[in-house]
């Protein structure tokens, strides 16, 4: 170990002291040398080996929202202090608090929470191995550790909202007529028909063989698209960011309709979240969980537009983001255009924008004000969307699609012209 | 300005999150520098021994916060050079107090540095502290004791001169050794 500061105070003051006093023959000065005599030579006496590189475990885990990671740093030097200080960022709490442990046994443990979902990178510990002498220090890096936390899962209420399924077998009652188990019309029986299907009630009243005709249940595709470009947060710390709004509303819709056997596919416009392929089923459900978890939180970086690629007529799809962007804006006109049955979900976060926030923000800035400007200008970009028969709706928690889900099954049953 | 208000600003941070077992380390600590320095004020007195008390609290205070700057230096420094004024014809035992209290301060200062002051300890560091400071006092009483009976046996100056210089050759051939390995 390297000579801590307390060490080459005592053997200066002990030089200091102890020259003038055999000079000038003072023992009170070589009286008071004595402590500093004695801590360098302590100190020399039991100088211990150097510190190696101290071990961070894990260096990966696995989390649930709301769990706690358990960190150890072990320096093999027990009976030494060894101090650990962890710095997690604004979006770690630590046990004990600030991150900083100090043990005389030779190993560190500290308790790491991170307060929301995501995968989170903490730089290496900062360890100072001091021997029981206090006389000698060594200043190392533990290892980095990453925390990857799953979102907690929520379920959608409220219906499916889709209108034409495009698949093959499901539970979606489509408006083509087929083997289903809806009926659609009682119709005279033609070559092929099957004969289950022989409505023998109708048959006989009207003397000729007619049979049910059946609505065909299909399932169908859903697309949700993310906009992660920009993180957008009202400072607080507990409050939820734009990109937590997503993370609850893709989990929650992702759920709702794997749960019908329905094919659901990811496409991040920003890129921090993995893109998926259509998929269905609990595996699926996993895939996206895994693909949220792996999601850095950290990152602030400039991002790259990245534009849908294709939407198949019928998708349905679910366009979750702030819409402060124009260019996002013109995206989920053009997603629609493309065919696709969208709803916009709107994540920008409650109380960002409000004349009420104001206040929160320093006066010269104007940043307040700003803010209730950009919000008015999207609202009024909103309701054009609307007017456009794009429905947009502000993500409130897993009930809030449920009226828009509704009018789009009302609509499905509804008469058309053609 | 903006410099000063900034440190003013992180030494008030690190003293509100200071944990209690740092807080008495610290307190202890201060106290003894802030005793040997009063001492100083009872046995020698001087016109400007208020402010020489008020410039070793100060200096004392900045070396709980700094561990590791120059402060504890300083006020070690400050205290040692009122005794050298003061205290040549001073009586075998007041050096020995003012030493006591000195290591004190000196070991207290070492281990604060060991540890940020807001770090959280177990039970096994409060032993280790305890048995440190038991070690390095329990061997400062024993050097002490050694020195105030070489004292007390008288001898001359030359004796001194001897003593002195044998002390110091041994500590370098011990320094030297420990350099070479």
């Amino acid at each position: 170990m390297s000579p801590a500061p307390s060490l080459t105070r005592a053997w200066w003051f002990a030089l200091l002291l102890g020259v003038p006093a055999v000079l000038f023959g003072r023992p009170d000065l070589l009286v008071l040398a004595v402590p500093f005599v004695v801590h360098v030579a302590w100190a020399w006496a039991r100088r211990p080996a150097p510190v190696d590189e101290p071990v961070t475990g894990p260096r990966t885990a696995a989390l649930a929202e709301g769990d706690a990671a358990l960190l150890t740093v072990r320096t093999g030097h027990p009976g030494a202090f060894t101090a650990v200080q962890f710095d997690g960022g604004r979006r770690m709490d630590f046990h004990p608090a600030h991150g900083t442990a100090v043990s005389a046994d030779g190993e560190v443990v500290v308790a790491a929470t991170p307060d929301r979902w995501g995968r989170y990178r903490l730089a290496p510990p900062v360890v100072a191995v001091t021997d029981a002498s206090g006389a000698w220090r060594d200043v190392v890096e533990g290892d980095e550790v990453v925390l990857t936390v799953r979102p907690d899962v929520q379920r959608l209420q409220g219906g499916t909202g889709v209108t034409r399924p495009v698949g093959i077998s499901g539970i979606h009652r489509s408006r083509d007529r087929g083997d289903g188990t809806d009926l659609a019309d009682i119709r005279e029986f033609v070559p092929g028909d099957r004969l289950k299907r022989i409505n023998w009630r109708v048959s006989s009243r009207t003397g000729s063989l007619h049979v049910n005709s059946m609505f065909v249940e299909r399932d169908t595709d859903v697309l949700i698209v993310v906009d992660t470009l920009t993180e957008y947060s009202s400072g607080l710390r507990e409050a939820s960011t734009s990109l937590d709004q997503i993370a609850r509303a893709l989990t929650a819709i992702t759920a709702h309709y794997v749960a019908f056997g329905d094919r659901v596919a990811i496409h991040d416009l920003g890129g921090r979240i993995r893109s998926l392929r259509g998929g269905s089923g609990p595996r699926q459900a996993q895939a996206v969980l895994s693909a949220l978890a792996l999601t850095d939180r950290g990152g602030q970086e400039e991002r790259t537009f990245r534009r849908v690629p294709h939407v198949g007529g019928g998708t349905l799809v679910f366009f979750l983001s702030p819409l402060l962007d124009a260019p996002v804006r013109d995206e989920l006109v053009r997603v629609r255009q493309l065919g696709g049955e969208v709803v916009g979900v709107d994540t920008l976060p409650e109380e960002l924008g409000r004349t009420a926030g104001i206040k929160d923000y320093r006066p010269d800035t104007f940043l307040g004000e700003a803010w209730v400007l950009r919000r008015l200008e999207r609202d009024d970009a909103l309701a054009r969307m609307q007017e456009l028969g794009i429905p947009v709706t502000p993500w409130r928690g897993p009930g809030s699609l449920a009226s828009v889900l509704r009018a789009m099954e009302a609509a499905r049953s509804a008469p058309r012209i053609a | 300005m903006r410099d000063l208000a900034s440190t003013i600003a992180d030494a008030t941070h690190a003293l509100r999150a200071t944990t209690g077992a740092q807080w008495a380390l610290r307190a202890l600590t201060l106290a003894a520098a802030a005793g040997a320095a009063a001492l100083c004020w009872v046995w020698f007195p001087f016109g400007y021994a208020p402010a020489m008390l008020g410039l070793v609290v100060v200096l004392g205070l900045a070396s709980v916060v700094r561990p590791d700057s120059l402060a504890p230096v300083l006020t070690i420094a400050a205290v040692l050079l009122w005794w050298i004024v003061g205290g040549g014809e001073a009586t075998w035992w007041r050096p020995v107090v003012v030493a006591l209290l000195v290591a004190v301060f000196h070991f207290g200062i070492a281990l604060a540095a060991a540890a940020p002051p807001w770090s959280h300890g177990d039970a096994g560091v409060l032993r280790r502290w305890l048995a440190s400071s038991g070690t390095y006092l329990g061997l400062t009483a024993l050097g002490l004791g050694v020195v105030v009976g070489a004292a007390s046996l008288g001898g001359g100056g030359m004796t001194w001169v001897v003593a002195g210089a044998l002390t110091l050759l041994a500590a370098a051939v011990v320094v030297a050794r420990s350099l070479r390995e």
